[in-house]
């Protein structure tokens, strides 16, 4: 029984220009799933659309039997930049998804701290984005979306524009927040190695379409070191070769 | 959440309606509202009107007194059509124009019998005559002043037009230009001229309108309406109007006083002193000498409405003896 | 600091020298009046209190227009700015009705609102609202897109979108437009007095111009150019308070 179930998805902006073509996949709850592709091959589009930002043009996206329709709280989404409010503080960026429903309890704050903790900030909770660096500003976005604590996590590429040694600490920190309430996650990025490091299952997207699978049987939780053995370069090597398959 | 920038409290607000402009006295419920729209801002020369707070002629009489001000006669005028005023403090010039456009109004009292224009030169010009003026540069407040129009009916005394010389607007300080030499001659009047003095104008050759043709400086003007409604109100009006201008011939040095208070131009008592003197001299003539203040001279204003229709700046010939009524100025 | 040391002395030089031309050159005070004499003046104003009442006269027009014009400025701004129909159907009139110069509809606002401070506060308040309308209108609409996914992404109502993003995010674009006002605003209180009122800075001016005293009216500039400099500079204190985590850019 699939969580998050992508059924026949296709998006097109007008009818000759067909984004995410037919797309058919499923996701088990918990598990962590990795979409690849080059730039322009319509991952960031699928994923918008399985967030409930943007309408299919046919088919429909599924969380847990609900048709999605539109943005919910249930799903969280961090984008490709932190997108912090410069004018708040840390701790009441993470706080946003809540305030903008209901005035924020001291529970809320509590979570907040807590996930601050988590991902090595707790001293920043009063200062404000301008004094954080670009991994730290990353941490803040994904504890704002997981405040809610959001049955499925969607992320677009949220460490792209961050140095590797930043990538790496980034990842090991997204693991250990999605393995706590056993979040479902989708993953869409461009680096091959980020998602072998990452994922339960790997797609392969081209021109709109899902051209293959694979599952990553590496032990979970992942180590660093594993990030060189030879394993998953061979793994690697063939997600590569699918993707050159694809185009 | 902070949205907007800083907003000041409408409280402020009362502090508004106290400055209103205008004089006002109090008991209004009991006085009669009398307002007059001027030509000018509250200056020194009609302290008579300004001082009405210290002296209370009008009060006496059951008046309360306001005053709004004005540019320029045509603008009393206009405030005074609009409703603003019940009377307006205007020149004839205006006067002839407003008829000349259809407005139904009357002349009830002559306040400056002498005309107060002149035409001011270095003496090293030469221009002692109006006929040497032919060909010259030659200064005005403004297109629509009380200078100008002067000067047209002067020229016109000589058989001049203005195309017989060059007018140039110079704005309210009209004599800089004199002083260096960009123009040969301005058109002034007796207090600007006095002032002009003060500050530098040396030796001048002056050569005043009411030599050539004495049409008077202002009136008060009102509607036909309000004189066939207010007729009562306008006689106690015109009464009090007479004893402040009789007080400040009178008493210039305490008019001078007050002027500092009560005038926006008024910070020199000395200064206030001379201008209320001259304007005093303009108040009176050998009619008013006879009759009293206020007095017409029908004549004079019958030439400068003719006057003005030969110049083409009315269309319509104005029968003075219709548009003046002498019966409210005071015995 | 030496900068500020030099720009000081050259103030100090150029006051000399106009002094020092005015007594040797013999030109009369009606045409450039001696900074001493104006000083004089000046401190004869404050000192015995003529000037007073009407600095506080002037006063309250500017506040009274710059609250108006910047609060219905600002409002319109927002109606134009999330209302695509509104915009398109009321800006090319908006902007057409910006071009016809307020100070020429003087005497036209004496004719409606009487004299004294009112017609002087209406203008004051239409030069002031269109840098407002315009700043606000550009403030909210100029926002990052991804910051607008974010709020549709966390369900937020259009109303909290506009106030916690919208205006949050345009709040330095809409304070400079306040900048602007204040700045305009002494333009527009003093000139506006010019035709309708019968106290007030802009009137003292034009009694001046009658009396050619112009000693008088160089004073008279100086008060108006002290009082907006203050005016200006607490703008500022205020804007860099209100704007003070509005820095954009990653961190260290």
């Amino acid at each position: 029984m699939s969580f998050l179930a992508i059924n026949h998805a296709t998006y097109a902006f007008q009818p000759s220009e067909t984004v995410v073509d037919s797309v058919e996949w499923a996701i088990g709850q918990g598990e962590f799933h990795c979409l690849v592709g080059r730039s322009g091959c319509g991952k960031t589009t699928l994923l918008k659309v399985a967030a409930g930002l943007l309408q299919p043009t046919a088919g429909s996206i599924f969380i847990d039997g609900t048709k999605i329709v539109a943005p919910s709280a249930q799903v969280g989404f961090v984008f490709q930049t932190p997108t912090l409010l410069e004018w708040q503080t840390v701790s009441n960026n993470i706080l946003l998804p809540i305030s903008l429903r209901r005035t924020p309890s001291p529970r809320d704050r509590q979570k907040a701290t807590g996930l601050l903790e988590l991902v090595g900030l707790a001293d920043y909770a009063g200062r404000f984005p301008r004094e954080l660096s670009g991994g730290q500003q990353s941490r803040v976005a994904i504890a704002r979306a997981l405040i809610n604590e959001p049955a499925v996590l969607l992320l677009d590429e949220p460490f792209a524009a961050l140095d590797a040694i930043t990538r790496e600490e980034l990842q090991d920190d997204l693991q250990t927040l999605c393995a706590l309430h056993g979040t479902t996650v989708l993953f869409v990025t461009h680096d091959i190695a980020e998602a072998i490091y990452l994922a339960d299952r790997v797609a392969v997207m081209e021109s709109g379409q899902l051209r293959h699978e694979f599952t990553v049987d590496l032990a979970k939780p992942r180590q660093r070191d594993m990030r060189y053995s030879p394993h998953f370069n061979n793994l690697c090597l063939e997600v590569r070769r699918a993707m050159d398959e694809a185009a | 959440m902070k949205t907007s920038a800083i907003r000041l409290p409408a409280a402020i607000g009362l502090a508004a309606s106290l400055f209103a402009g205008g004089i006002t006295t109090g008991q209004a419920q009991k006085l009669d509202k009398v307002t007059v729209a001027g030509w000018s801002k509250p200056i020194s020369e009609i302290t008579n009107l300004l001082a009405e707070p210290d002296k209370g002629f009008f009060k006496a009489r059951g008046i309360a007194l306001g005053y709004v001000p004005g540019t320029g006669g045509g603008s009393a005028i206009k405030n005074m059509l609009t409703g603003r005023a019940d009377v307006a403090f205007t020149d004839p010039a205006s006067f002839y124009q407003a008829l000349d456009k259809g407005e139904k109004l009357l002349a009830i009292y002559n306040i400056y019998p002498q005309n107060v224009f002149n035409v001011v030169s270095p003496k090293s010009r030469g221009i002692t005559k109006p006929s040497h003026l032919k060909g010259k540069k030659i200064g005005v407040y403004s297109l629509s002043s009380g200078t100008r129009q002067n000067l047209q009916v002067l020229l016109h005394q000589v058989g001049l037009t203005e195309a017989d010389v060059t007018i140039q607007v110079t704005g309210l300080l009209n004599f800089a230009p004199v002083i260096q030499g960009q123009v040969d001659a301005t058109a002034a009047t007796d207090t600007g001229l006095f002032v002009g003095k003060l500050k530098g104008l040396k030796e001048v050759n002056v050569i005043k309108v009411r030599d050539y043709l004495n049409v008077p400086s202002d009136m008060f003007v009102v509607t036909e309406k309000t004189f066939r409604t207010k007729k009562t109100v306008l006689r106690k009006f015109l009464s009090a109007y007479r004893e402040s201008a009789a007080w400040m011939i009178k008493n210039p040095k305490e008019a001078a006083k007050i002027a500092v208070k009560r005038a926006i131009n008024g910070r020199k008592e000395s200064i206030n002193l001379e201008i209320i003197k001259i304007r005093n001299i303009s108040a009176v003539s050998p009619t008013t000498r006879k009759k009293g203040l206020g007095h017409f001279d029908l004549d004079l204003l019958q030439k400068g409405a003719d006057t003005f229709e030969k110049l083409g700046l009315i269309k319509k010939r104005i029968g003075i003896s219709k548009v003046v009524r002498s019966d409210l100025i005071p015995r | 600091m030496i900068i500020r040391l030099c720009s000081a002395g050259l103030l100090l030089v150029l006051v000399v020298g106009w002094e020092l031309f005015c007594r040797t050159s013999g030109i009369s005070a009606l045409v450039i009046p001696a900074p001493t004499a104006v000083l004089e003046t000046l401190w004869g104003g404050l000192t015995v209190g003529y000037l007073w009442p009407h600095i506080w006269v002037t006063t309250v027009e500017i506040v009274l227009g710059l609250a108006a014009g910047c609060s219905i400025g600002f409002f319109c701004g927002i109606v134009l700015g999330e209302g695509d129909f509104i915009r398109r159907l009321l800006y090319p009139y908006v902007l057409a009705s910006q071009v016809v110069p307020k100070l020429a509809l003087g005497p036209l606002f004496v004719i409606w609102f009487g004299s004294g401070i009112l017609p002087t506060i209406v203008i004051t308040a239409l030069i002031c609202f269109f840098p407002l309308l315009e700043n606000t209108l550009t403030g909210i609409q100029h926002i990052d897109p991804q910051k607008r996914e974010l709020f549709r992404m966390l369900g937020a109502t259009p109303l909290q979108t506009l106030r916690r993003l919208k205006i949050a995010s345009g709040l330095p674009v809409i304070l400079a437009g306040v900048r602007v006002a204040v700045v305009l605003s002494f333009v527009g209180a003093v000139v506006g007095e010019f035709i309708g009122a019968s106290e007030g800075l802009g009137a003292m001016i034009i009694g001046a111009q009658g009396m050619m005293d112009t000693t008088l009216m160089f004073a008279i500039f100086i008060v108006i150019t002290i009082q907006g400099m203050i005016f200006y500079q607490a703008t500022l204190i205020a804007e860099r308070w209100l704007l003070r985590h509005h820095m954009n850019g990653t961190g260290p």
